[in-house]
């Protein structure tokens, strides 16, 4: 299995980075690159600009955003419509463009950490992680076995609070109130149990470079019990939810990405595997145990929401694992020089980082929702409007992750 | 008497002067003025212009009664109108438009005032050929008119039937009481229906009001149709007593076919996304409410206990002739007037009248659009409230078929009312008030057709308000009364004892009251500040305005069985494709039909002289052995 994971470049020559870390430089033959490469590589804030289908009776650009209810950040998804039929889509990521990759270059690692934390509030951890892996592997830091344990058990923590944000979202969607309040209540106690662990509510400054420091071990057993507690109330919704035929008809076959096209657009994470593709960087990390990440086939909506619910069943078995083995030594993955990577709630995060005289000279970030947005663009052609808010809040990603 | 006279001999005058287009257009609308006055006159003191003996017992007569007296008052308003406009309009065109639009009036005026059935199909001809040349002054308009005119004849032809039962029974033509036939009813109501355009006859209509000049597809639209339905009330008038008779299937067949027609016009007006094609479709929907009206009047009529209600349905009939005819002139009339100046055939392209064209076109459609939509106090809110009362009292029926007949067209009845509102927010909201495209609109003299705009929106609006007025003047007074403080007779009530009761004029009087308020605060506020609505932030471009397709997308795609609807997508191209399945059948039968004679033409009449001696000695053959 092929993965894009991103394109970089370095000084005249462009570098091609998939299949967990493998680095081709742009000379090597064309078709050991994935389909997608061109457009990773411009990093264009217009997605699918080019295939709009513009022409015909009635047909006009649906324009929703930049600053419009239902659009969370400021974004614009143009919708090709002759009304109701959605044509073709292309977003506009520009409005949150910030230029982080060129803006992260010059500064002190330091610095860089809290910059990398701050791209996108809901996946810090997944960003703070990847940036400080890769610095680690940059300068050749070893890291101690039970701060890669927290690491899991904080990425782990960071999943269940933006999966049960996502199912909360669709819910919301759907009109299903009652749902809604209660998810939004585990929601919020996820954010809580956070603060508790790390003093953030989003995980913020808790992971530095070269470890976690000043961790009290006494919060783990709490933990165990909050952790419970929240995946066995969400459990209980999850199961009644699954009963609700209004609120399934609304996600069944919605948006359907087919595998075929989830692999060429290089989606990753639970989208990836709600399209019956079973990847998960977290097989390669030999500190996880017995993985049984879950995997659905039919690539709609519902099958997304299901991946991610029982994803988090499958993270609370994680960071029980962790807690209960907490003391045991674990052997580090080794990554290429400057490379770091994690698997983020919504998929594959990547940070190839260069540095000079412990500054950063050169940085590329590539993160999910990049490739996500592709998806959702393609995943919506011949839906109608009403399917829209499902798509996007099914795949669960940000115009700040995407836009850098 | 002598108005009639007069206005026959104006229109005869119009005709000789079409020469002058200004003239013969002036001669016509001083007849209507008189064909008015005239209907006025007939409805109070029914008089007889003579008879003319042509065989013995054999003779035409003309004269005016109570019924015809009411369909001429209505009519006349609306040739008025047309024939104002066209002063103005008739310049874009030849100079016979004038003849032919004179020579159809005097077609209409000799239907109305026909006595017997020769002179009626003389009208009848007379109109339908002269519409048929007015349909034809429109460039390519050619397959229309002839559509129109071959549906026109097939109601003449069942009509002269018609009229040849009620000879065969009475050994002449004369509408006398008791004098109709069942074939009689059977055969004239199917012609008046065809002219109607009554589902499934319905196609001609479309074809012919959009492709004609606007003020012929008034014309068409609003006169010509309500000849059908004077027609339907002509014939019912003659066939004996309703209630010693049972004409109840009659009464089943006009409910179904006429919520029918208003379902299938409301589901197509929808759908249509050309200027003229959407008030054609609306004509079919009010038609079909008017039968199905007349429906219920007749099946009310056969029980001696619902005579009440049977003159109810039978004044909302009129009501709702009435508010079409003038709604639909106007509609006609405002929308020709906006095409002309921006020369644009789609909804879509037609963005913005009121600031583009002007004031008062724009409000002609949103006046007329809001009547169709039965927005109170307007004419048509009154007869669609009129109608849905009707239909309401329809468990009074103790038949249980007839109930539920008339609940389940009442259902779909609702639903061309509701549909009819949706396709009229999309006529008015984007021609009259929607963004406008910056066009430029074209010069022309337009004031007289601008008079006579007002003149139809003035009326949509007094046969609204003072409809209780409208239903006294023409003898049905036990409607009208007071209650809840409304003093009489500024109520109307749909039944006796009272069943529902709506006060258009204290609606409009409570309205304009609550109004004062905004209104005097609009005027006392010296700082108002216009800003454009919100549209996420960024200056809405040309190509992103909601298009008119997109507003009824919906409907097609949920409806899909029913329009047939294609989606059809390529690479960079996308559009809709639906049909009427009616027209569908109608364009097969045309290829049959021209297959059938290529065939013939080719095999039979080959054109060889051989072949055709051969005929003749075939015949001749035939003849010896037939002897």
């Amino acid at each position: 299995m092929k993965i894009l994971l991103g394109v970089f470049r370095k000084d005249i020559n462009y570098y091609v980075v998939q299949d967990n870390g493998i680095v081709l430089t742009e000379t090597d033959p064309a078709d050991t690159y994935l389909p997608n490469y061109a457009s990773v590589k411009l990093r264009d804030m217009m997605i699918n600009s080019d295939q709009s289908v513009k022409d015909g009776d009635g047909v006009f650009d649906f324009r929703y955003g930049p600053v419009t209810s239902g659009v969370g950040e400021a974004g614009i998804y143009h919708l090709y419509t002759y009304g109701e039929r959605i044509l073709s889509v292309s977003i506009d990521l520009s409005y949150k463009h910030r230029n982080i990759q060129n803006r992260m270059v010059g500064l002190d690692l330091k610095s860089g950490l809290k910059m990398a934390e701050s791209i996108c509030g809901n996946f810090a951890f997944s960003h703070s992680l990847a940036f400080s892996k890769a610095v680690e592997s940059a300068i050749g830091v070893n890291v101690d076995s039970k701060s890669q344990r927290l690491r899991i058990i904080a990425l782990e923590l960071e999943r269940i609070y933006n999966h049960l944000y996502v199912i909360y979202q669709l819910a919301q969607t759907a009109s299903q109130k009652v749902l809604t309040s209660h998810l939004s209540y585990l929601f919020e106690e996820s954010l809580r149990l956070n603060k508790k662990i790390s003093g953030s509510r989003y995980l913020k400054n808790f992971n530095d470079i070269g470890g976690i420091k000043n961790f009290d071990e006494k919060t783990l057993q709490d933990l165990k019990t909050d952790v419970q507690k929240i995946v066995n109330e969400f459990k209980d919704l999850y199961e009644w939810a699954l009963e609700s035929g209004n609120f399934l008809d609304r996600l069944y076959s919605t948006a359907i990405l087919k595998s075929s096209d989830a692999m060429s657009l290089g989606i990753t994470g639970p989208t990836l595997r709600a399209s019956g593709i079973r990847e998960d960087l977290r097989y390669n990390d030999p500190a996880y145990e017995n993985l049984n990440i879950p995997i659905k086939e039919e690539g709609d909506a519902l099958s997304r929401m299901e991946v991610r619910a029982e994803e988090i069943f499958e993270s609370q078995r994680i960071i029980f694992n962790q807690i209960e083995n907490f003391d045991a030594e674990i052997n580090a993955e080794t990554t290429e020089k400057g490379f770091g990577y994690c698997e983020s709630p919504s998929g594959t995060m990547v940070y190839k980082i260069d540095l000079e005289s412990q500054n950063i000279s050169d940085v590329y970030i590539a993160t999910p929702s990049l490739f996500a947005f592709k998806g959702i663009a393609n995943s919506l052609v011949g839906n109608i409007f009403t399917d829209f808010q499902f798509a996007v809040e099914s795949f669960g990603v940000n115009f700040a992750d995407a836009a850098l | 008497m002598c108005f009639a006279y007069t206005a026959l001999i104006l229109y005869f005058f119009g005709v000789v002067f079409s020469f002058k287009r200004w003239i013969s257009y002036t001669l016509a609308s001083i007849g209507a003025a008189f064909a008015l006055v005239g209907g006025i006159v007939g409805t109070f003191y029914p008089f007889t212009l003579g008879n003319m003996e042509l065989l013995p017992k054999i003779y035409m007569s003309l004269g005016v009664n109570h019924t015809s007296g009411i369909f001429m008052t209505i009519a006349a308003i609306s040739w008025i109108a047309i024939s104002i406009y066209s002063i103005d309009y008739g310049k874009f065109y030849s100079k016979d438009m004038g003849l032919w639009l004179n020579l159809s009036f005097l077609g209409m005026m000799i239907i109305l005032m026909a006595g017997d059935g020769l002179t009626f199909i003389t009208g009848w001809e007379i109109m339908t050929v002269s519409s048929y040349l007015l349909i034809l002054k429109h460039k390519g308009a050619f397959k229309e008119a002839f559509e129109f005119l071959a549906f026109g004849e097939l109601s003449t032809v069942s009509l002269i039937i018609a009229f040849a039962s009620l000879f065969l029974k009475n050994g002449n033509f004369s509408f006398t009481q008791n004098s109709g036939t069942v074939i009689f009813l059977i055969m004239s109501t199917f012609a008046f229906a065809v002219k109607m355009g009554i589902f499934p006859f319905h196609t001609w209509l479309i074809g012919a009001h959009a492709k004609a000049p606007s003020n012929v597809s008034a014309l068409l639209s609003a006169p010509l149709t309500l000849m059908g339905v004077y027609g339907i009330f002509m014939a019912l008038s003659i066939m004996p007593n309703l209630h010693l008779y049972n004409f109840q299937w009659w009464g089943i067949l006009a409910i179904i076919f006429g919520a029918m027609s208003a379902f299938w016009g409301a589901l197509h007006a929808v759908a249509t996304k050309q200027l003229k094609t959407l008030p054609a479709y609306s004509t079919i929907e009010n038609n079909g409410m008017i039968l199905a009206a007349i429906g219920i009047s007749v099946m009310a009529s056969a029980d001696p206990n619902l005579a009440i209600m049977s003159e109810f349905a039978l004044i909302t009939a009129i009501m709702l002739a009435i508010s079409h005819t003038f709604s639909k002139s106007l509609l006609f009339l405002s929308v020709g007037h906006v095409k002309e100046a921006l020369n644009e055939d789609n909804i879509d392209d037609l963005r913005g009248a009121w600031s583009a064209v002007g004031k008062i076109p724009a409000l002609g459609i949103l006046i007329s659009g809001l009547s169709f939509s039965a927005f109170p106090p307007l004419a048509g809110f009154v007869g669609e409230w009129m109608l849905l009362e009707s239909f309401f009292q329809s468990y009074k029926f103790s038949d249980i078929i007839t109930r539920l007949v008339a609940t389940f067209a009442g259902i779909f009845v609702a639903l061309a009312i509701g549909m009819a509102a949706f396709s009229m927010v999309k006529l008015a909201g984007y021609t009259a008030l929607g963004y406008d495209h910056g066009k430029k609109a074209k010069r022309m003299p337009s004031t007289l057709m601008k008079v006579s705009e007002l003149f139809l929106a003035i009326l949509v609006f007094g046969f609204g308000i003072f409809a209780t007025f409208v239903l006294r003047y023409f003898g049905y007074s036990q409607f009208t009364s007071g209650l809840f403080g409304v003093p009489s007779p500024f109520l109307m009530i749909s039944s006796v004892p009272i069943f529902g009761v709506v006060s258009p004029m204290f609606f409009a009087i409570v309205t304009s009251v609550l109004f004062l308020f905004p209104l005097a605060f609009y005027l006392t506020k010296n700082k108002v500040r216009r800003v454009n609505s919100w549209n996420g932030g960024l200056p809405i471009e040309e190509g992103e305005y909601f298009t008119a397709q997109a507003y009824s997308s919906i409907i097609e795609i949920v409806f899909k069985k029913i329009y047939i609807t294609k989606e059809k997508r390529s690479a960079d191209e996308a559009h809709i494709e639906f049909v009427d399945v009616i027209s569908v059948f109608y364009d097969a039968l045309k290829g049959t039909i021209l297959k059938i004679e290529n065939v013939l033409s080719n095999t039979l009449m080959n054109g060889n002289i051989n072949a055709y001696v051969a005929y003749i000695f075939a015949v001749l053959v035939l003849i010896f052995i037939l002897r």
